[in-house]
């Protein structure tokens, strides 16, 4: 068995990492995992409700 | 890589009218230009909390719309059958990109790819994992002078006590050095806190260049100031989750910072500052400091203000005046026509009733006549031959074509996406009459 690593996977927006196991190059696991966050929700609370379009547009 | 200087005149040429260059500043950028004979700076393009939109604004100027199938192939070195197809109203932007004969027209970003080598890009460049990080970053790092493009703010350190979720810069991960996930110490991920660090603070590291706001001065993900802790006990800590997000002024102190803020950034802006970065340039209007590396001197950078960002380069205003300076709808300031409500805005009509930030907002985003960075007019031809957005969208109005794209011009008011403390500064962003 055998694990692989791919970070960071490039041409997409965002940051994404790859995780996959191989048994006999056979895929017998993979795991997608995204390795930055912001908070949008958190970073609405204390807004005025205006301001809403204009920050989550920016995700 | 050197560039003729016919090159050079080509490549600004087209880019000159819509930057404001008379011919005498563009006979001085040039000449300098002409007169660099270092090789060309490596640039590593990192993104931190990064919506991807300062690289997506550049890349719209670069390549706007994705070209049909066999182009692509040409020019891109894609493979054959995509499917994409060009919408019909974007054929003459294609043309315009392309060229006649398919090929690639070129305008400042031929520059900007002749006079650095950009070897990383996470949304545009190729190589991904272990090859990218290796080959895009480390090697650039340790082969001759280079700067770092941050896109994106900076999470630092881990916040809070243990009982609590991870935090700070386990927030960003930006890359692993390594794809052998049987060797999980040498396929970690690193956090884009230590790989900056581990950039600026190397001796071949030039400059570090924030790119938009976010790497300028927090941005959204610093937004309620990204403070989570106060000393209103446990409910405070479960209700402001914030990350801890930074500026890159604030982790960087092995290379000098310059801040090149948008929310996106202008390209044009940028293109400007990589240039005054990575060249001798004389810019500006006054006696510039000669920022040093920690390996020693290198360039020349523009007058840089408190805010940490370029007033004027070449006597071009990126961030010396302000919105309200040069608006196209002064008139409507000066005679007292202000719009009262959205939907009705009538191009004459000052926006400062409806929240506008402009009067306190120092940008370029009206200084400029045409090429916008959200406008359709791209490309090196054509510039009196374009299609503004407000056209496209069939706003209520008159926007003409030489007038390009911006949020004022447009009839929304400036939010201040450019400034320090956006957007928690100017909060509520747009404002009703009533």
């Amino acid at each position: 068995m055998a694990k692989q690593v791919l970070d960071p996977v490039t041409r997409i927006e965002g940051h994404l990492r790859l995780e996959t196991e191989t048994t006999a190059n056979v895929v017998t696991k993979a795991d997608c995992k995204c390795e930055m966050y912001r908070g949008y929700e958190n970073i609405l609370v204390g807004h005025s409700p205006v301001d809403a379009v204009q920050i989550t547009q920016r995700i | 890589m050197a560039i003729t200087r016919r090159q050079f005149l080509k490549y600004a040429a087209a880019s000159a009218a819509a930057l404001g260059l008379s011919e005498l500043e563009l006979f001085k950028l040039s000449e300098k230009v002409m007169a660099w004979t270092g090789a060309p700076f490596g640039a590593i393009a990192l993104q931190g909390q990064a919506c991807s939109g300062d690289v997506t604004a550049l890349l719209n100027v670069i390549n706007s719309i994705a070209p049909d199938n066999d182009t692509i192939d040409s020019v891109l070195g894609g493979p054959p059958g995509l499917g994409h197809t060009v919408p019909t109203e974007y054929t003459d932007t294609v043309e315009r990109l392309l060229g006649a004969s398919g090929g690639p027209t070129s305008t400042f970003e031929d520059v900007l790819f002749d006079i650095i080598d950009l070897t990383f890009q996470p949304t545009a460049c190729g190589p991904a994992g272990a090859l990218g990080a290796n080959a895009g970053i480390i090697d650039t790092m340790t082969a001759g002078a280079f700067v770092v493009l941050v896109e994106g703010s900076v999470p630092v350190a881990q916040m809070g006590d243990s009982t609590q979720k991870v935090i700070g810069e386990g927030c960003c991960k930006i890359g692993a050095l390594s794809g052998d996930g049987d060797n999980p110490s040498a396929s970690a991920a690193l956090s884009m806190n230590d790989v900056l660090v581990m950039l600026s603070d190397h001796a071949n590291c030039a400059a570090v260049i924030a790119w938009g706001t976010c790497a300028a001065y927090g941005g959204i993900p610093a937004a309620n100031n990204g403070e989570l802790w106060t000393d209103e006990g446990a409910a405070s800590k479960i209700k402001f989750m914030s990350t801890g997000a930074k500026a890159v002024s604030q982790v960087v102190t092995g290379a000098p910072v310059v801040n090149v803020p948008g929310c996106p950034t202008k390209p044009e802006d940028l293109f400007l500052v990589v240039a005054a970065a990575t060249i001798d340039v004389a810019l500006g209007d006054a006696t510039l400091p000669t920022l040093v590396g920690s390996g020693g001197t290198v360039g020349s950078m523009p007058n840089i203000d408190e805010d940490g960002r370029p007033k004027k380069i070449l006597g071009i205003n990126l961030f010396n005046d302000t919105q309200h300076y040069h608006c196209s709808r002064k008139t409507g300031y000066t005679t007292g026509n202000f719009a009262t409500s959205y939907g009705s805005v009538a191009d004459d009509q000052c926006l400062a009733l409806l929240g506008c930030k402009g009067q306190t907002t120092y940008s370029s985003c009206q200084s400029y006549k045409k090429h916008q960075w959200n406008s359709t007019d791209v490309g090196d031809a054509g510039w009196t031959n374009a299609t503004a957005i407000g056209e496209k969208s069939g706003k209520i109005g008159t926007v003409t074509a030489s007038d390009g794209g911006s949020c004022i011009k447009n009839g929304h008011p400036c939010i201040g996406c450019k400034e320090r403390g956006f957007p928690d500064r100017f909060s509520p962003l747009v404002g009703y009459n009533n």
